[in-house]
């Protein structure tokens, strides 16, 4: 046993840091200082680094290992790294943020430390217990983040929105998980493939796999499950949204590779069809809806769904090459990268652009904001552009390796409409650029100036867009070799499951 | 699909069993009782003095942090109790250094908890 606990913190000392650090963090109370604020963000962006690092190492290492209830593999670690890293720039960009609040709040980072432990511990496994505990760790920290401007009427509601689909989703999944178990026996997804068919289950299993994949749908703001997303975004502080809007989304995706993985063998699922619908409405009305909208925040919210659509096209395309192939994941991980990187480059300018104590909301905030602030109207309209697939940019390359791999499995009509989709999406996020650099300022926009360390990540964060979509070939090689490892030992010698 | 769904019968009938008594005594006493109301028996019970306002107040939120908290360690004292008449099986079969550490590391994450609310002045009543 004792062999077990330190071999357990070998594999998953990135993700255990991210645990150890929120609880420290949350310590630095019991000693009160005028520097709280200054500590607690230095130790979760530190912690963030160190297991952004942890986790980019054991990648490295390429090998699999599987514990009773985790599993550490190039796939955990990959999204591992890429939540720590969201982790990280949340942090140093929140920061001013969070000081120019009427009440700073320290907390935000233990909470950020907190969901973002539970979002690896999300990725790191095939056990579905695991994987809701971990859901419910990540869950919790973000409704209370979500209602951190406590002041604030609107912050309050979206928290409570949130609050309540979000347990309606959760309850959904439960529900589809005791489906599945009391069908199969076995809660965990590695199993599946030794499972024989049953046909006196088979109705059993299928209900539990539709309602597991419509409570990822909830997560993930798919349409027809959407609805909380625009609402909740727009409620929730500045940094809180980019955090959830890259976050939640890498960990829920990188769950449902998972779950997508273990389900595709089973013929008897029309798995395809129930992901090729969900991707085709939520490409659609998302774009679509986005046109109409006239605040930054729900605009961001719809193009997250939008992006939702993309990527579940990718998981379709990974159910049409039955046997998992890295040719069809590797796509979806480099959106992931792409996606996260962009929306929270996003996010982490207007962040700034919020941090004097005013929320920027209305898209008329950024009228003529190109004056007054030249450089961050660049670095914005550099993500805006590079969101909606503009070619010499990251977006591009990512949303063409994943409309290719759907046409090559023959997902024609899929792939177009997210074309055409994408295409439409031009509209909106031209938008908030015609408003920055051709509409002349009435209001007069107070925001500080920018730390050295943020000014610093932005650049490097705009050199990435561009580095991505020029020399994309180390990193594409990267997500091609992160391929799970099915065939996992069994953890501890029980009989294996069978149906009953 | 067949499952069987004989094993659940007879709770069931304890369902409907309880459902039916319960149902047929509140409407008997419903029709046949005798009904004089008075303005003392149709006032709010409130332990016998006259009622003083109404049921919906607000109440501070200290009452939902302290019954937040109170749930946090009676959860653990679920936990901690069967852990405890549990020990000295696990030191038999050579585990108790095990069982003591996990349960060492779960107080310690509460102990941390509790440090914490209580320095934030979660336990101060006036404040």
């Amino acid at each position: 046993m004792r062999l077990d606990v330190l071999q357990l913190w070998q594999h998953a000392w990135p993700s255990l840091t991210l645990l150890i650090a929120a609880m420290v963090s949350l310590l630095t109370s019991v000693f009160p200082s005028r520097h709280r604020a200054r500590i607690t963000a230095v130790l979760a962006a530190t912690a963030f680094l160190l297991s952004a690092q942890g986790f980019f190492h054991q990648w490295g290492l390429g090998e699999a290992k599987g514990f009773e209830f985790l599993v550490v593999d190039p796939l955990s670690n990959y999204l591992g790294a890429l939540i720590a890293l969201i982790g990280f720039i949340t942090s140093i960009a929140a920061y001013p943020y969070i000081l120019s609040q009427a009440e700073a709040i320290p907390e935000f980072f233990s909470l950020l430390l907190f969901a973002a432990f539970g979002m690896t511990t999300m990725v790191m496994t095939t056990n579905l217990l695991a994987f809701v505990l971990g859901l419910e760790i990540m869950s919790l920290s973000l409704y209370v983040l979500v209602g951190l401007r406590r002041y604030d009427p609107r912050s309050g509601e979206a928290a409570f929105k949130y609050f309540l689909l979000g347990s309606v989703a959760t309850a959904f999944l439960l529900f589809g998980i005791s489906f599945f178990y009391g069908s199969t026996g076995t809660l965990d997804l590695s199993r599946i493939p030794e499972l024989l068919p049953n046909p006196e289950m088979a109705t059993l299993f299928k209900l539990g796999a539709l309602l597991i994949l419509l409570g990822f749908a909830f997560k993930v703001g798919a349409v027809p499950f959407h609805f909380w997303a625009p609402d909740v975004y727009d409620g929730a502080p500045m940094p809180v949204t980019g955090f959830m809007a890259t976050g939640v989304k890498v960990a829920a995706f990188g769950a449902l590779i998972r779950v997508v993985e273990a389900f595709a063998p089973r013929h008897e699922l029309p798995l395809q069809r129930w992901i090729v619908m969900l991707s085709f409405a939520t490409m659609i009305v998302g774009n679509l809806v986005a046109l109409r909208q006239r605040h930054l925040k729900r605009i961001l919210a719809y193009s997250s769904i939008a992006h939702a659509g993309y990527l579940l096209l990718g998981m379709a395309t990974l159910v049409g090459t039955g046997e998992i192939r890295a040719a069809a994941l590797s796509p979806i991980l480099f959106y992931l990268l792409v996606y996260s990187l962009l929306t929270l480059g996003v996010f982490s300018v207007l962040t700034i652009l919020s941090s004097g104590g005013q929320e920027l909301n209305d898209l008329k905030d950024l009228d003529g904001l190109s004056e007054k602030r030249p450089v961050l109207s660049a670095v914005l309209s550099v993500f805006f552009i590079s969101l909606a697939g503009v070619p010499p940019t990251a977006g591009f390359l990512a949303k063409y390796y994943l409309f290719s791999q759907a046409i090559q499995v023959g997902l024609y009509p899929l792939a177009i409409a997210g074309i055409l989709a994408s295409a439409v999406s031009l509209y909106y996020y031209l938008g908030p650029i015609v408003r920055m650099y051709f509409h002349s300022h009435e209001k007069t926009w107070q925001a500080p100036g920018v730390m050295a360390s943020l000014r610093l990540l932005l650049a490097l964060m705009v050199a990435g867009v561009f580095y991505l979509g020029l020399f994309p070939a180390s990193t594409l090689e990267i997500s091609r070799r992160t391929v799970p490892i099915r065939a996992l030992e069994a953890p501890l010698a029980s009989p294996s499951a069978k149906l009953p | 699909m067949e499952v069987d769904f004989h094993h659940y019968l007879p709770l069931i009938f304890v369902l409907l069993l309880g459902l039916g008594f319960a149902g047929s005594f509140l409407l008997l006493s419903y029709t046949f009782g005798p009904k004089k109301p008075t303005a003392s028996k149709l006032d709010v019970y409130e332990c016998g003095v006259p009622p003083t306002g109404d049921a919906r107040e607000r109440f501070s939120v200290k009452f939902f942090l302290v019954a937040m908290i109170f749930l946090l360690f009676d959860v653990e004292v679920v936990f901690l109790f069967p852990w405890a008449v549990l020990l000295k099986e696990f030191k038999a079969a050579g585990t108790g250094f095990f069982a003591f550490g996990a349960m060492a590391v779960f107080l310690l994450i509460l102990g941390l908890g509790l440090l914490y609310e209580w320095r934030r002045g979660a336990l101060d009543w006036e404040s």
